[in-house]
């Protein structure tokens, strides 16, 4: 099975609050220096999983980027945690958020490596949050979709996965080629390792402009998403405590779930 | 802690496996096993990961699963490793420092038989024992006298050796799968060029480990008392196939002080981390501890001296990466290290007051584990080695 990755280079989303400032125009968040640049956490998810089929199944994992010559580092830790494979298609100041214009991109990418079975991505990214790209993406594609899997099992050419609910999961079935985007209940993503940090040292990743693909950039905002970004700011952050008590344990914790069911919590 | 060297994408990338490793596989263990019994407390299930992303085995070379990691690479993981806790980073560095023997003298037969196993099996140690109850520094001072130093018995027989005799303080002893064990083959020479190593694996018939060494700090890392009832090795398990030759030296000499050195600089800095952020938090007075003048004075002192000591070690460890041997940098590392993190922790215990001597918080292992530097990378043998060097012609 031949297995794609949709992985995006974000700022770390653990870093605090205050190290995030706006910019002059207000649409833009601006990290400090300091804030180191990730592979955003969803699709750590997705790279763990197109492994563990890989393992079980066979076939090969390439790992896609959108994004600067930065966005390396992202490739380089799907590499490093066993991809086969990485490709950079090189988007400097792409509009964002636009996912629309993103999905068009990757998709066209997609096609010019071919012979893929599955596409993997993060149910989100941890910049904009958005979920958008994966459904999008699978729209240009004309692939099968299905949204936040936390569990994938393989029958031939056939997929029976598992979808989260608000309340639960549904069963799905979907048949090969098919776009799926995961959550973070699907695994835990395995560490690099040595022998991966080794096989990035002299690695040179493909990097393919949006003319190598097909892409004229001319073109793009007919793909664009006619969303307006109205206003972007940093939330204050206000802190009220609540004790939730009961006479035992048990009944302390009974409120406390019923409290956070109540706020939408959980 | 910002760091000023300039590391290159490839030990950059190791530094974030060993912290993420240390997140992962260590920090959920690291108290608990510090409070076990010390019988039980060898973390297995830390090893086996390790062994399975690489780390363990990260120095040895390509051929037996390792990438011949350089002292710098080295450095930086140990850092990250003891940063979150100590006796896992000397357990994993330990695995890179002692198998070197077998690297630089063994035969390819005995590479092939015991690094093969180092690579393969995922919880296989090599531990390598010299110190005995009444000779320890006397076995490295360098003392010339021939009456000084180990005593353990050797006989030659037809084809081998038989061993009786104690030798204690072993590190990893009682959960190493091979000793290297020192022992006298010309008693009429000193020390150093009377000694061969025999190979021993755990399960020979006369080898027992008679007690587990229980210490202040470090619990967890085992230290055993090892026991030789005429132990009979054959003589393809004589290091190098030769006798009388000294192990120590070579192009990785000089390891030894930077693991040591680099693993004190983690603790130091886990240290002031957690004094640092318990002295913003902590209010008394109206105000943050950390507005306070002495307490803010203490904290400063302690960061200057935590640079200063990370930028020695790191360099020395870059010079040795690059071949340059400098055995009095590698002493003053190890050295300093040791006075920064004993000075380091125990000026954390003081910042958080009451606090720091309560179990329930980090700081009293930090202090526990800083004091077994004393002995092992500063204290008179280092301090004499490096006056020695100091005589010396220039």
């Amino acid at each position: 099975m031949n297995i794609l990755v949709c992985v995006k280079q974000v700022p770390d989303p653990e870093a605090p609050l205050t190290q995030f400032t706006m910019d002059a125009s207000g649409t833009k968040i601006i990290p400090a220096v300091s804030v180191a640049s990730v592979v955003s956490p969803f699709d750590e998810n997705a790279i763990e999983a197109a492994l563990q089929l890989k393992e079980t199944h066979g076939g090969k994992v390439t790992v896609l980027s959108l994004g600067s010559l930065a966005s390396q580092e992202a490739l380089k830790r799907g590499t490093r945690m066993g991809a086969d494979d990485a490709i950079l298609v090189e988007g400097n100041d792409l509009p964002e958020p636009d996912p629309q214009v993103t999905a068009f991109i990757l998709a066209e990418a997609i096609k010019k490596i071919g012979d893929i079975d599955l596409v993997l991505c993060g149910r989100q990214a941890a910049d904009w949050d958005q979920g958008q790209v994966g459904c999008a993406m699978a729209d240009y594609l004309d692939f099968s979709y299905i949204s936040i899997v936390n569990k994938i099992d393989v029958f031939d050419k056939i997929l029976r996965i598992n979808r989260l609910t608000e309340d639960g999961y549904e069963i799905m079935e979907v048949s090969l080629p098919a776009v799926l985007t995961v959550t973070n209940e699907i695994n835990q993503p395995r560490l690099t390792t040595v022998a991966g940090i080794l096989k990035t040292t002299k690695m040179k990743i493909p990097t393919w402009s949006l003319s190598d693909i097909g892409v004229d950039p001319l073109i793009l905002a007919e793909h664009s998403n006619p969303m307006e970004l109205k206003k972007l700011y940093i939330p204050e952050v206000q802190v009220e405590c609540q004790i939730v008590g009961g006479e035992t344990p048990e009944d302390a914790a009974l409120s406390l779930v019923g409290l956070l069911r109540s706020k939408k919590i959980i | 802690m910002m760091d000023y060297f300039e590391l290159t994408d490839e030990q950059k990338a190791f530094q974030t496996l060993a912290r993420e490793f240390a997140q992962r596989h260590i920090k959920p263990i690291a108290a608990d096993i510090d409070r076990m019994d010390v019988h039980e407390s060898f973390p297995w299930d830390m090893l086996k990961e390790a062994h399975k992303i690489g780390l363990k085995n990260l120095a040895l070379p390509k051929e037996y699963g390792g990438m011949e990691a350089d002292a710098l690479t080295q450095v930086i993981i140990t850092d990250e490793l003891a940063f979150v806790d100590a006796t896992c980073a000397k357990t994993i560095s330990q695995c890179w420092k002692i198998p070197y023997q077998l690297v630089r003298h063994g035969t390819k037969d005995q590479q092939d038989r015991f690094l093969s196993a180092m690579r393969d099996n995922p919880t296989y140690m090599i531990a390598s024992a010299t110190t005995e109850p009444d000779f320890g520094s006397d076995n490295m001072l360098p003392y010339e006298g021939v009456e000084g130093g180990l005593k353990l018995s050797v006989k030659r027989t037809e084809d081998g050796y038989i061993l009786n005799g104690i030798k204690h303080f072993i590190a990893l002893g009682g959960v190493a799968s091979l000793y290297i064990v020192k022992g006298r083959t010309n008693l009429n020479a000193p020390v150093r060029h009377g000694t061969s190593s025999f190979l021993v694996p755990k399960e020979t018939p006369g080898f027992s480990v008679t007690a587990q060494h229980d210490k202040v700090g470090f619990r967890a890392y085992p230290n055993g008392q090892l026991a030789f009832q005429d132990v009979y090795v054959p003589k393809e398990n004589l290091l190098g196939c030769r006798e009388n030759f000294d192990t120590r030296g070579g192009p990785f000499a000089g390891w030894n002080d930077l693991e040591l050195s680099s693993t004190a600089m983690g603790i130091a800095r886990a240290a002031f981390v957690a004094a640092l952020g318990y002295a913003k938090d902590r209010i008394q007075g109206g105000k943050a501890i950390i507005d306070h003048q002495a307490v803010s004075g203490l904290l400063a002192d302690m960061y200057m001296d935590i640079q200063a000591g990370r930028s020695l070690v790191w360099q020395t460890a870059r010079e040795l990466s690059r071949g340059n041997r400098d055995t009095m940098l590698s002493l003053s590392s190890a050295r300093f290290a040791t006075k920064v993190v004993l000075k380091v922790t125990q000026d954390a215990l003081s910042i958080f007051g009451g606090s720091g001597v309560m179990k329930e918080l980090p700081v009293e292992k930090y202090v526990r584990d800083a004091l077994i530097f004393i002995h092992l990378a500063d204290g008179p043998t280092n301090q004499v080695k490096l006056g020695n060097l100091l005589k010396r012609p220039e």
